[in-house]
């Protein structure tokens, strides 16, 4: 039966009633693009991410105070140090600074350009820089959003920043971090870690925070207990625990996904109770006529199966890649907010493609099932009677 | 097959070329090997989300200590072992 003149007459019978299938698959298409694409989104994001943790220090040690965080002293690093087993000390000085007239905020970051790490990591950075220069003076490099601002606000070269001591401090942009990497630095601002203190209005035995790395993964929650016994007033997060909160709030955004599962839903709904309708009209006179020529049920059950894979795989497809465009080419315009947030600095990422055939797979048996299931139980219930019952 | 759904699944074929050519020439090293250069030089991979001034990057701030301030607890048979 699979042969040409049957295929003719699939596409011819598809032809025929397009009118009623472009409409089916228009509404299929929007609703497993606008899924593939959240989902899309949402994979590139956590692979980007889970991937950058990997290169993060293993714990990062705080004071706090009055159960917030505070000022760090920086003596606590060498307290750190003579724990065995710790390696990599780093004080880290971050916070961030407000530019009122606009409600906007960057994130200053001083980093210790002395230490051998920071000086190759900022080459490789800002290649074509002369590095000499850019330490010998009050420099920073900035991310590209960062970038755009400031630009906006007419500080095309440098920014004067207002101290907590009420002291204006201007400061020169060097270099512009690329786009690559706007993921994370797209609100940065990069600096060296006693003009970030002054800025941020620390001492110089201050810093945000200490990050260190434990050698053996095994001895991590000994070197944690270890840690909390030094002070009471710290509070230690391991790499595992941002990746938990991390994972938390992708299921907190994953609320999204079930609400559009639940479009998905209503729409196989309402094709499942359109084909019900169309069953006792004109297709079942159809299916009578090919009856009443000598088409066994077997075969009407094949032309009608074929003919609703052909449509379920046109919008899964057209869906999928037109997801897949928007997503990775165009970078998700509009969408991306649910996920970036569109409340302070303009971000541009370029995401990463990330295709999980797994939740691919689970959105087409979802979606293909009732679909087919809709128009083969109704058809098998008129096929299977008389032809000239059928017709009537 | 008639010619329009011939020409249909010509370019549903074409468009998934396209695809699959994006996929295998998209320079994921360059893209990884930045972030882990921002992560190397800061210590921090938290994300760049454009949220207000006081939620910002505020998932460094959302644990707490376990044990801070967990004092051991007295017990009424303390206070019979002291006497």
């Amino acid at each position: 039966m699979l042969n040409n003149s049957f295929f003719y007459f699939l596409t011819l019978q598809l032809y025929k009633e397009k009118s009623k299938h472009i409409a089916v698959v228009l509404l299929s298409l929007v609703v497993i693009f606008l899924l593939s694409s959240v989902l899309f989104i949402s994979s590139s994001l956590r692979y980007s991410l889970f991937e950058t943790l990997e290169a993060q220090p293993d714990f990062v040690v705080t004071k706090l105070k009055a159960g917030e965080p505070s000022t760090t002293p920086i003596d606590w690093a060498d307290e750190l140090l003579e724990i065995y087993g710790i390696s990599k000390v780093t004080p880290r000085v971050h916070g961030r600074y407000f530019f009122k007239s606009k409600d906007k905020s960057f994130l200053v970051v001083g980093v210790d350009f002395l230490e051998e790490q920071s000086h190759k990591g900022i080459e490789s950075l800002i290649s074509g820089t002369d590095i000499k220069s850019f330490l010998s003076g009050d420099n920073m490099i900035v991310g590209e959003g960062v970038k755009k601002f400031l630009e906006k606000n007419y500080y095309r070269n440098s920014y004067q920043f207002l101290t907590p001591k009420g002291v204006f401090k201007k400061v020169n942009i060097v270099s512009t971090l690329t786009d690559k990497s706007n993921l994370l630095a797209n609100d940065m601002m990069i600096m060296p870690q006693a003009l970030a203190q002054e800025i941020l209005g620390y001492g110089q035995d201050e810093v945000t925070d200490i990050a260190f790395n434990v050698v053996n993964p095994d001895e991590w929650q000994n070197i944690n207990d270890k840690v909390l016994e030094l002070h009471y007033d710290l509070r230690i997060v391991s790499k595992d625990e941002i990746k938990k909160l991390y994972q938390n709030l992708y299921n907190y955004k994953g609320g999204l996904f079930l609400s559009l599962f639940i479009v998905l839903l209503l729409t196989f709904s309402l094709i499942l109770y359109q084909r019900y309708n169309m069953i006792y009209s004109t297709e079942r006179r159809n299916i009578g006529l090919l009856r009443a020529v000598g088409w066994s049920i077997n075969d009407i059950l094949k032309l009608k199966f074929l003919e609703t894979i052909s449509l379920v795989l046109i919008s899964f497809i057209l869906g999928v890649t037109l997801a897949y465009i928007y997503t990775f080419i165009f970078d998700a315009p509009l969408l991306k907010e649910i996920f970036l947030g569109a409340e302070n600095l303009e971000n541009s990422v370029a995401f990463r493609p990330v295709v999980e055939m797994g939740v691919l797979s689970s959105i087409f048996f979802i979606y293909a099932i009732p679909f087919i299931a809709s128009v083969l139980i109704p058809v098998w219930r008129v096929a299977i009677t008389d032809a000239k019952e059928a017709m009537l | 097959m008639i010619k329009p759904f011939l020409s249909l699944f010509t370019l549903l074929f074409l468009l998934m070329i396209a695809v699959l050519f994006h996929y295998i020439n998209y320079n994921f090293t360059l893209e990884e090997k930045k972030l882990n250069q921002i992560v190397v030089l800061t210590s921090d991979a938290s994300l760049a989300l454009s949220v207000g001034y006081d939620k910002s990057r505020e998932i460094r701030s959302s644990t707490y200590n376990s044990i801070y301030p967990e004092l051991s607890t007295t017990s009424s048979m303390e206070f019979v072992y002291a006497q």
